[in-house]
């Protein structure tokens, strides 16, 4: 038996269910927490191919920082919506977590991360990827070299588009101000 | 080795150490609780705690746990169950991890991880996620308050730390905590890194939420911040992991700018724990000289200080190695 | 956020750390009080104890300044006749709800009554902090009869006006205190004269107003405030 393959099919597991519950959860915080658990999976399938440098900045990026300003932009959000959102669950569901839970849209998410998981593997077991050809552990240095020569443009075009994000943030910050 | 296979040799290795590190959080708690009391009694020119355990209240910590242990496990009707009880595993969890890359000496390291430094800054952002649970699972207002202002303390002075640690892993070559405690055999990194090293410092001062950034869970507002209504077994996991989090900022400090387990005579977790402890007294000194500042003062101190000093830094470091 | 702002806060940093350090070097103040008798200042309040000369009399006269001048009514005294004069029989005082305002010494002009620096008065009920004469003796004998070989020293009463270390002490006035203070006789403590400690029953004892009634007693101290305030 392989135990990757296992561990594989658990972490996989774990990631769907988690990512169906973050487009189910009437609570937007509940949607936030397992939006964290699905992406520390995804940590976790990058370490079981041996990039641990991707998987630790999975980690600090997406659960550092994404998470943590959802949950600061949830936080900050006025309290009212919160509210409603509260009492529609008393109620059922909230209208998107009716609409995804009826089987139609809910079918389309587990459908899609099945795809997912059916590519993952079949890839996984036919080594198409060439994951084994790097030194384990020594990811850093190649990764580094290859974004500051082979891939540089599109890393600075990538760059380009946050800082326009950013300017764009910042500019619909200050006019809702005024 | 010893006839045991070598699979099953690095499951014994990692229980071991593991089993280690929970052990040594949980003595710590112990240890810094009481010198806490100490040092804060010596500031006021009071002696501290001496009846239980006479004449230095050695005692006194330990008699805490065994009340905290008996304490009942209060979970409110109006608690959000399930984030509720799982918030208080995920910021021990969190220490617990960042101490598996921390070197106690030559060859003594649970994990030798090529990226170290950034698998410590990883772990660290998991804490406030358990912060957050608790405020919001607890529905109550106070907690709420309190972890609020941790999600948003911890925006503003993570990305200084990180680039702190950054400007280490540059001047060391290495992102592996072993390089980086070799890198230092001649010189500490503090007398090369000064500024990376305050930045880092004041950094991991609000990290453990210890005054003057301790608003996340100032009692004189919050009462106790994110962890209001828990009790017994499950405020002290919050309890080993404030602490914990103190002697693991501490200790990656010492790691990362005193050269870590590196010292003359004495061997090297000796030395390793001396100098982390040193750093520990230092900001329990500091939290007995300041008062608390205001959220918005950590915010703007942050983001309009802290960052562009540690990116100048970072640049000045870049141009004096490629010069070099 | 100035960057002068920056330099000037951590050099105030610098001071205070600086202060809190020299702070942990010096000798910590911390009284070790139960191992370690604790000490009080001079002039410190405890308890108002009746002056009991070494021949077992008390000097107080039962001119009832005290119980009037107690604000909250605490002290209660009963009077006897003898030789055709008013003589105190049984003094009460609810030590636990004294403010320790220092009034009743101040009225006191027969020196009658001082104040013990006496703090360790914690008990479970109230009742043992209700003391009678005799206790009240006890107190007295405890910090201001001589020890072995000194001459018996009358303490200072500590009064607003006469606060300097010294002032009011001396023999206690009036003349049956003098004719006492010259008889040298020695008894044990609360000894002298009257039912056992605490014996007297409260109903027994004549509440502040009618006492006051019953002798028909004066106010002179009264009379002499409104004088002062019309006076003024
Ligand atoms: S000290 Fe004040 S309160 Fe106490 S008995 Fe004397 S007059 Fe009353
Ligand atoms: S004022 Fe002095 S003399 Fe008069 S009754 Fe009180 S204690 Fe006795």
């Amino acid at each position: 038996m392989n135990w990757q393959l296992v561990t594989f099919y658990i972490l996989g597991l774990v990631i769907l269910y988690a990512a169906y519950r973050v487009v189910t959860s009437a609570v937007i915080t509940h949607a936030a927490l397992w939006l964290a658990v699905a992406l520390v999976g995804v940590a976790g399938i990058y370490l079981q191919l041996q990039a641990e440098f991707l998987a630790i900045i999975q980690v600090l990026i997406y659960v550092g920082a994404i998470v943590t300003i959802i949950i600061f932009a949830i936080m900050l959000s006025p309290l009212r919506e919160i509210k409603t959102e509260e009492k529609d669950r008393r109620g059922g569901a909230t209208r998107m977590g009716r609409a995804v839970a009826s089987v139609e849209w809910g079918l389309a998410p587990v459908a899609a991360g099945l795809l997912f998981a059916l590519g993952m593997t079949w890839a996984y077991s036919r080594q198409a990827w060439p994951v084994g050809s790097v030194p384990p552990g020594l990811i850093t240095e190649p990764l580094g070299k290859s974004l500051m020569t082979t891939y540089l443009l599109p890393f600075e075009v990538a760059s380009v588009l946050l800082l326009v994000a950013m300017v764009g943030a910042i500019v619909l910050a200050i006019r809702g101000q005024k | 080795m010893f006839g045991i296979p070598e699979p099953w040799w690095s499951v014994i290795r990692a229980v071991v150490w593991a089993l280690f590190i929970i052990i040594f959080l949980a003595v710590n708690a112990i240890v810094a609780v009481w010198l806490e009391r100490k040092v804060s009694g010596r500031i006021q020119r009071r002696i501290g705690p001496q009846r239980v355990g006479r004449p230095i209240g050695w005692a006194q910590t330990i008699a805490d746990v065994f009340k905290l242990l008996v304490k009942e496990d209060v979970r409110a009707e109006a608690t959000d169950k399930w984030v509720f009880l799982l918030a208080p595993a995920i910021p021990f969890a969190a220490i617990t991890l960042m101490f598996l890359v921390v070197p106690w000496g030559k060859n003594l390291i649970p994990l030798n991880l090529n990226i170290g430094l950034l698998f410590v800054v990883a772990v660290t952002s998991f804490e406030v996620l358990g912060l957050f649970m608790a405020g919001w699972g607890s529905n109550n207002k106070w907690a709420l308050l309190g972890a609020m202002r941790t999600a948003a303390a911890m925006i503003s002075y993570e990305l200084p730390m990180v680039l702190a640690i950054l400007a280490v892993g540059m001047t060391a070559g290495s992102l592996n905590m072993n390089d980086v405690v070799n890198a230092q055999s001649r010189v500490p990194f503090i007398l090369i890194q000064p500024v990376a090293f305050l930045i880092y410092y004041i950094a991991s001062l609000a990290e453990a939420n210890r005054t003057p950034f301790d608003f996340t869970e100032a009692e004189s507002e919050l009462v106790a911040g994110a962890n209001i209504e828990y009790s017994g077994l499950r405020w002290a996991f919050f309890f080993l992991a404030e602490y914990g989090s103190l002697v693991g900022t501490s200790a990656i400090a010492a790691t990362l700018f005193l050269g870590g387990w590196r010292g003359p005579i004495l061997p090297g977790p000796v030395w390793f724990l001396i100098k982390t402890y040193l750093l520990v007294y230092v900001a329990m000194w500091i939290r007995w000289t300041l008062p608390r500042v205001r959220i918005d003062q950590l915010l703007d101190f942050g983001w309009k200080f802290l960052l562009p000093l540690a990116l100048a830094d970072i640049a000045v470091t870049g141009i004096v190695l490629a010069l070099l | 956020m100035k960057v002068a702002d920056i330099g000037k806060a951590a050099v105030n940093i610098a001071k205070g750390l600086g202060v809190t350090f020299g702070e942990q070097l010096k000798k910590p103040i911390t009284n070790f009080y139960p191992d370690t008798p604790a000490t009080v200042k001079d002039g410190y309040r405890g308890v108002p104890v009746l002056v009991q000369l070494p021949t077992g009399e008390f000097t107080c006269t039962a001119c009832m300044a005290c119980v009037r001048a107690c604000p909250i009514g605490i002290i209660q005294l009963d009077t006897v006749m003898v030789d055709r004069k008013r003589a105190m029989d049984e003094f009460r005082l609810e030590v636990g709800r004294c403010l320790q305002c220092n009034l009743c010494v101040e009225s006191c002009n027969f020196d009658a009554l001082v104040m013990a620096p006496e703090f360790e008065l914690a008990s479970y009920t109230r009742e043992p902090l209700v003391l009678y004469k005799n206790d009240l003796a006890k107190l007295y004998a405890k910090y201001f009869w001589p020890k072995e070989g000194e001459e018996h020293h009358f303490p200072a009463r500590v009064t607003s006006k006469h606060h300097a270390p010294g002032a009011g002490t001396g023999t206690p006035r009036g003349p049956r205190a003098a004719k006492i203070a010259q008889t040298g006789v020695t008894l044990t403590p609360g000894g002298g004269g009257g039912e056992p400690a605490g014996k007297t029953p409260v109903g027994a004892s004549v509440p502040a107003e009618s006492a006051r009634e019953a002798t028909g007693t004066t106010r002179p101290q009264d009379t002499g405030a409104q004088k002062a305030g019309e006076g003024a």
